[in-house]
């Protein structure tokens, strides 16, 4: 196609200056520019086709066409005109030298244009690199980045290669995968691996199919980089080069991301250590005063059995009957915060009626406390939320009892629960003392460093509250306290969807 | 007097044992106690007791394997005494064949209560009755349901649904045994379309579905009905 686009070239530009030349003739009837005419016409041949041979053509058709028509005699072909051949060779040797020049300039920018395109490639992906933020985006990108470049199959170990099982790769064709599984392949990406040297087709493993570049930095090796290189083998010869730039950039990554990472990893641990910290302290705080009252009580009853009433035994007894079922609410507050998955802090959602899990709460906390009277408002729709039962009871639990023990309500305590656009909400609402407003923005945080509170400390709700913010946070909801003009309301909400 | 009725405890904890065996006596049961799964087997099969108290760690043999072996030749009443967390263990006891289960810790008055319901369990009673619970009337023949002298109107499975678990009152349904029943042993084990119809019955008949009289969840296990006035 090429080839026949010069070709029209070549002889449409023959015709137009055969033109330019026949008018000079007939105006000026000189015969000495008819030649730099024709010497034009060669140059812009050169400088407008591709390789040699159209060149020579113009050259030979630009002489011809002087003999033809511009020499005597006119129309007619005379080889024997004195100087001739003179003209013949000077015209061919010139239009060999200027094709060559043109020639070789053009292929100077086309591989200019291919490096820069390369080096604005690489800087692409450079800046993607930056922002990427994990460590299998940076193998996807630099993946893609070779194969948009070069279109061949492409893999990335991170470990070594030999016990690699699951490799990052994209390929051009599925049958490529049997070439970097197999047995030799894997043994030549190992030894670039160990090595931290590149090695492949061309460089000590001939028998290859595939060139290999570790990726290292400060001595440490984060993965090979394998090129089927059979497919494209100039490719990979070219873009060498390019390819040694572009590897220390992505180990730079690499190490980057693995800072970043180690960095998290350390936050997270601080975070839960100091949780961690605050729990035990508020366990130890709210569990050893019922205890002490048990232990107290039973001693006494044992001790000085004889001397005692039997209302002063009843009393006794009733003290510690007390203190243990505060104890058993204590410990399956605890138990419930284990079901919570460790390291993700999430909990295992199965769908639930929501009035279901209200109800069986206030029939729990009905069992230890027969006089309570609580409200329900739920709406008409049937509420199925994703959730932990077992832990949203607890939060029900923990938020009634709270109010109970805390809040000294005189009316009913009021449970509403109602849909909102992708989520449920609950209030749970008493008419009691309400929250001291200092306390309002440490009360989920388990342990009151500031201890001025009057007797019911003992039953101090540390614990319970900073687990209900547990759960719900494990949940993907929220969780909030308000006072109100009389008394208080918590208010929890679920997400309907489950997020993926 | 009649006969005392027998009770079978097996409990390796011993404080939790003599609780048990003190609150029985008190009420008039006689008690045999042991503390192994094989002790439990063998005491079964040579004293025939009317009730079984079984708890489910046990030192030799696990607890749910003991209910399995005496399943195979006895239909004697079982309660299962289990931990509040193991919501698995409690369906898998019952789909296993325990008639109920009691979780730890238990008050007296609430162990006692499910003893009697157990035993009346295992007097099969007549079909065609009508049960009457607080206020709730179901006619099983004719179909009808009312609460507090108003009828109610249900559809086909709501009906089936509430005869199923008025014919078991006082007995937890696990979710997979209702579904089962119900829509039969290929339907999808999703037990949301139960939910959702439970959710419809307790509309109709509890004043505050919220807050519910009759029908009560025992959540992540299944359901179970309020026990019949006695008086019938």
């Amino acid at each position: 196609m090429q080839y026949f686009k010069d070709g029209i070239k070549t002889f449409s530009l023959l015709i137009v200056s055969t033109m330019i030349a026949y008018i000079y003739f007939r105006l000026s009837s000189h015969t000495t520019n008819i030649a730099t005419v024709y010497i034009l016409y060669v140059f812009l041949v050169a400088r407008l086709t591709s390789g040699y041979i159209w060149c020579v053509v113009a050259s030979i058709f630009g002489m011809l066409g002087v003999n033809y028509l511009f020499t005597y005699p006119y129309f007619e072909f005379n080889f024997s005109l004195t100087g001739y051949p003179v003209t013949f060779f000077g015209m061919l040797i010139i239009a060999i030298i200027t094709s060559t020049l043109t020639a070789h300039t053009k292929e100077q920018a086309k591989v200019k244009a291919v490096h820069e395109a390369c080096l604005k490639e690489l800087n692409e992906i450079n800046k993607q690199l930056i922002i990427a933020d994990s460590f299998s985006q940076i193998i996807e990108l630099t993946l893609n980045y070779i194969v948009s470049g070069a279109n061949i199959s492409c893999i990335f170990y991170t470990k070594d290669p030999i016990h690699s099982s699951k490799p990052f790769s994209i390929l051009i064709k599925p049958e490529d995968e049997a070439i970097f599984s197999s047995e030799y392949e894997r043994a030549v990406a190992h030894l670039a691996y160990v090595s931290e040297n590149p090695i492949g087709i061309d460089k000590n493993a001939p028998d290859s199919q595939c060139f290999y570049l570790p990726v290292a930095s400060h001595n440490h090796i984060w993965g090979v980089l394998g090129l089927l290189a059979s497919d494209n083998p100039v490719f990979i010869k070219e873009n060498l080069s390019l390819f040694t730039l572009m590897i220390p950039q992505v180990a730079l990554a690499f190490e980057r991301q693995s800072l970043l990472d180690e960095h998290q990893k350390l936050a997270v641990e601080t975070a839960k250590e100091k949780m961690r910290g605050n729990l035990l302290r508020a366990v130890s705080h709210d569990l050893r005063t019922p205890l002490t009252t048990m232990i107290g009580s039973s001693s006494i009853y044992i001790e000085n059995n004889k001397g005692l009433t039997e209302t002063e035994k009843l009393n006794l007894v009733m003290r510690i009957q007390e203190d243990s079922n505060w104890l058993l609410h204590m410990v399956e507050n605890l138990l419930s915060v284990t079901r919570i998955v460790q390291e993700t802090a999430k909990v295992v959602k199965r769908p639930e009626l929501l009035e279901e899990v209200i109800s069986e709460s206030i029939l729990r906390v009905k069992k230890r406390h027969p006089e309570v009277n609580v409200d329900v408002k739920i709406p008409t729709e049937v509420l199925i939320v994703p959730m932990d039962a077992t832990l949203i009871e607890q939060v029900l639990i923990n938020l009634v009892e709270n109010a109970i023990h805390h809040a000294h309500p005189t009316k009913p305590i009021e449970i509403n629960a109602y849909k909102e656009k992708s989520s449920v909400r609950v209030d749970v609402i008493d008419d009691g003392i309400g929250i001291p407003p200092n306390k309002l923005n440490s009360l989920f945080d388990g342990y009151c460093p500031n201890e001025n509170m009057s007797s019911d400390t003992t039953k101090g709700m540390g614990i319970g509250l900073s687990i209900c913010k547990t759960i719900i946070s494990a949940h993907s909801g929220t969780i909030t306290v308000q006072n109100l003009t009389k008394g208080a309301m918590f208010t929890f909400t679920l997400p309907l969807e489950d997020e993926i | 007097m009649s006969t005392k009725i027998n009770v079978l405890v097996v409990e390796d904890e011993k404080n939790i044992g003599n609780f048990i065996s003190t609150t029985l006596k008190n009420n008039h049961y006689k008690v045999i106690e042991c503390q192994t799964g094989s002790e439990a087997l063998s005491i079964t099969s040579s004293h025939c007791p009317d009730v079984i108290l079984l708890d489910l760690g046990l030192p030799d043999l696990d607890g749910l394997t003991v209910l399995k072996s005496i399943r195979n030749w006895s239909s004697v009443p079982i309660i299962i005494i289990s931990a509040r967390t193991q919501e698995h263990e409690k369906v898998e006891a019952l789909d296993l064949g325990a008639d109920d289960y009691i979780t730890k810790p238990f008050g007296t008055s609430e162990l006692l209560a499910r003893i009697r319901t157990a035993l009346r369990h295992s007097t099969k009673r007549s079909p065609n009755h009508i049960f009457t619970a607080k206020g709730l009337v179901i006619d099983f023949d004719g179909r009808l349901i009312h609460v507090m002298d108003k009828e109610v109107h249900l559809t086909q499975i709501e009906f089936k649904l509430i005869s199923l678990l008025a014919q078991n009152a006082g007995k937890v349904l696990t979710y997979d045994f209702m579904i089962t029943s119900i829509w039969g042993p290929y339907a999808d084990k999703n037990n949301q379309i139960l939910r959702v119809n439970m959710a419809n019955i307790r509309r109709k008949i509890e004043q505050n579905p919220g807050d519910p009289k009759y029908i009560f969840t025992e959540v992540g296990v299944g359901y179970r009905m309020i026990e019949e006035d006695s008086s019938l």
